[in-house]
């Protein structure tokens, strides 16, 4: 027994087997759905397997190419922004002379713990063109923008996405700035670097597996965005916010029930996923803390 | 007694319990139901609705008549689709009675997720009165292919909904308002009339909301979803084609926004004093009519929805309850939707916020006397009684058409946006809508 306790398995075990159960056997559920067509509703022996042929539909697929333009313009316009405001935030929290740290980190927490769905709808009202809160404020600089219209659903989307994950971004940035060794700007001072090179020439790549892991986790979050989008526009006007997830909810439940179908398009977007992380890690996992 | 004593018994009783209660009264009722079933419990899955509160206050009383105790399961009605097809796919029997839409019922009763309740209406007592419901969801929203799947527990028809001050203000007269066209005009009238005023406030959100927006204008004008009688695909006829074109056009003058407008918002501007008009579900006018929350209640007149150049129609939509087929408790769950939805608690159940669907209480005169609206309702109706004997659903109730609603309101949404013309997305939702159809084997 006590061998057996010594082992990393015995510790490892009970995690191993829940997390196998509830990744692992969906996802490989998942496989195999994408290779049947199977309607919502029917039972599981009404299942035809069709090989790889949701796939080839769907590759041809003009909703699904443009929805997936439309999941990549979103993720970096909103990853990219959270980025810019969180490294400013960070750099802000990280002054020596800060006071109310404490107070400001705990405010910058609450849009984080808003569940997303229920900040679609809170946004939903505050976007209102004619009753919400945005406008109003607008207001008084005489611009009332149609949060609502085609052209800004998007953005409407992707502010709600940037004020809900900003702090998250912010928050990464500052315990990493926080543990950087001082030595380097030391050194930069003494060199006669400005504040913005020592940003560029210092902080940056000595931050860089910590902006990794902040662009990683973001990147995979906003790829798979769905509950803000179904709140607070429900993929329209027409097709103006019909991100992937969208597309795939409504093949898979609401529209047409194609289980199948929507597998197939998960598997894709699981694929994407992989190979964007895997992209981020190559590029920014080289070489860490070096000073070029 | 034991859960599984009470489970033989009530399966003995069953033949028993038919021939006893027809002439009985509520209290009996109810005690031959305790004494069969108490101590059940059912669960009911509900959308958030005005309806489902009015049940809820009145589930003590229920409770307390028959021993059965009652689980709620709510949420938003989409989610709730999706929640009973999930359940009843995996077989769980976690839902004894289920609150359906008008438009799932084709759906659910083809793939068996509600049973048929013939049975259980014919074996019911007099106080709950199936033929007091209005015809119009007696047919129109609870039935299928000739079996009744849902009794329904909140009907609504669609009118308009006009500002009183503003008219007299401007000195418009309402009655003048008889056609669509004459609809137009005033929208056009009023829109911008006084700072941050528009015409009419209606839906424009993408998917079922502008659809439900845009057939108050199909059928007075002509359009179909399916040519009559038949599965052929009709929206790209001259008559749909139009009916979108006149959709656009009202909706420039709507509340900036129309475009992500369901009907909360559509309301809430209304309600907020922004529009001069409103043309919506009839189920809306209590909000419409309450102080606490509108600041336009009681300046409100109404109109019965306007008619077409293919003459009159109506909405008929609203909400069903039914029972689940896999539940366990099936006798309960009828004790259940008999008790909630019968006439002798309707006048009840409308004082609890509930939507009136009978004969007896749209035509009480105490009712009428504090809802100035009802005979507008019954107008409606009336209208909607047309539709229903011309044998056209206001939307297709067959299976396919959660699917052919969401084509539909892409299409119409892109139509609204600019994005393409009536026509072009017309063409589009009939290419759409015929594949649809094909994969489903018509």
């Amino acid at each position: 027994m006590k061998k057996y306790m010594e082992s990393p398995y015995a510790w490892l075990g009970p995690t191993l087997v829940v997390l196998f159960t509830i990744t692992i056997i969906p996802t490989l559920f998942l496989f195999f759905t994408a290779l049947h067509h199977w309607e919502l509703g029917l039972p599981w022996s009404d299942r035809v397997f069709v090989g790889l042929r949701n796939f080839v539909f769907i590759f041809r697929d003009f909703l699904f190419q443009s929805a997936i333009k439309r999941t990549l313009v979103y993720t970096l316009a909103s990853v990219g922004l959270e980025f810019i405001l969180g490294f400013l935030i960070a750099l802000f929290l990280t002054r020596q002379s800060l006071k109310w740290k404490g107070v400001l980190i705990g405010m910058l927490i609450i849009p984080m713990t808003v569940t997303p769905s229920i900040a679609g709808l809170i946004w939903r009202l505050y976007f209102n063109p004619t009753y919400g809160i945005v406008n109003y404020i607008l207001g008084f600089f005489n611009i009332a923008p149609n949060w609502y219209s085609y052209d800004l659903a998007m953005l409407s989307v992707i502010l709600v996405e940037v004020w809900q994950w900003t702090p998250f971004v912010a928050l990464i940035l500052t315990s990493g700035l926080s543990a950087l060794p001082v030595t380097p700007f030391e050194a930069a001072k003494v060199d006669g670097a400005s504040g913005l090179q020592t940003i560029w020439y210092v902080t940056l790549p000595l931050l860089r597996p910590i902006i990794l892991i902040a662009l990683l986790l973001r990147t995979m979050d906003a790829l798979k965005m769905f509950d803000v989008v179904f709140s607070l526009t429900g993929g329209g006007p027409a097709d103006a916010t019909e991100l992937l997830s969208m597309l795939i909810y409504r093949t898979g439940f609401y529209y047409s029930g194609q289980v199948g179908m929507a597998s197939a398009m998960a598997v894709i977007l699981l694929v994407i996923i992989i190979a964007l992380s895997n992209l981020f890690i190559r590029v920014l996992g080289g070489k860490e803390g070096e000073v070029s | 007694m034991r859960k599984a004593s009470i489970l033989a018994l009530s399966l003995a009783l069953l033949m028993v319990f038919s021939a006893v209660s027809m002439a009985s009264t509520l209290e009996e009722w109810g005690a031959e139901v305790k004494a069969k079933l108490g101590g059940t419990e059912i669960t009911v899955a509900m959308a958030t609705h005005p309806s489902t509160d009015a049940f809820r206050a009145m589930v003590a009383e229920f409770e307390q008549l028959t021993g059965i105790t009652v689980r709620w399961d709510i949420m938003e009605e989409l989610y709730l689709h999706d929640k009973i097809l999930t359940e009843h796919a995996a077989a769980t029997g976690r839902y004894d009675v289920v609150m359906m839409d008008v438009v799932w019922i084709g759906e659910f009763a083809n793939r068996k997720v509600v049973l048929p309740l013939d049975e259980y209406i014919a074996n019911t007592p007099d106080w709950f009165n199936f033929e007091d419901i209005v015809e119009a969801y007696r047919a129109g929203l609870g039935m299928y292919n000739g079996q009744v799947y849902g009794i329904p527990s909140a009907g609504e028809s669609a009118f308009v909904a006009y500002r009183v001050d503003l008219f007299e203000k401007y000195g418009y007269d309402p009655n003048s308002i008889q056609t669509l066209d004459d609809l137009l005009a005033a929208a056009e009238f009023f829109h911008g009339k006084e700072e941050g005023l528009s015409g009419i406030s209606m839906r424009g959100r993408r998917g079922h909301h502008i659809v439900y927006g845009w057939f108050q204008a199909l059928y007075p004008m002509g359009g179909n979803v399916f040519h009559p009688g038949t599965f052929d695909v009709a929206v790209n006829t001259p008559e749909t084609i139009a009916s979108l074109q006149y959709f656009v056009d009202l909706m420039k003058y709507a509340p900036m926004g129309i475009e992500n407008f369901s009907h909360e918002e559509a309301t809430t501007t209304f309600m907020q004093g922004h529009a001069a008009l409103w043309f919506d579900a009839t189920a809306l006018a209590p909000w419409i009519e309450d102080a606490s929350k509108s600041a336009v209640a009681g300046k409100v007149g109404y109109l019965p929805p306007p008619t077409g150049p293919a003459g009159a129609a109506g909405a008929v939509a609203g909400w069903n309850l039914a029972i689940s087929t896999n539940s366990k408790n099936k006798d309960a769950a009828w004790a259940f939707i008999a008790f909630m939805t019968s006439e002798a608690k309707a006048e009840e159940y409308v004082r609890n916020g509930g939507v009136v669907t009978r004969k007896s209480v749209l035509t009480n005169p105490e009712f009428v006397a504090e809802y100035h609206y009802y005979p507008q309702i019954l107008e409606s109706l009336e209208r909607a009684q047309i539709l229903v004997e011309k044998g056209i659903d206001w939307r297709p109730r067959i299976p396919e058409w959660p699917r052919i609603g969401e084509a539909l309101g892409l299409n119409a949404s892109l139509a609204l946006t600019g994005q393409l013309t009536p026509e072009q997305a017309m063409e589009r939702a009939e290419r759409e809508v015929e594949s649809i159809m094909r994969m489903a084997g018509y």
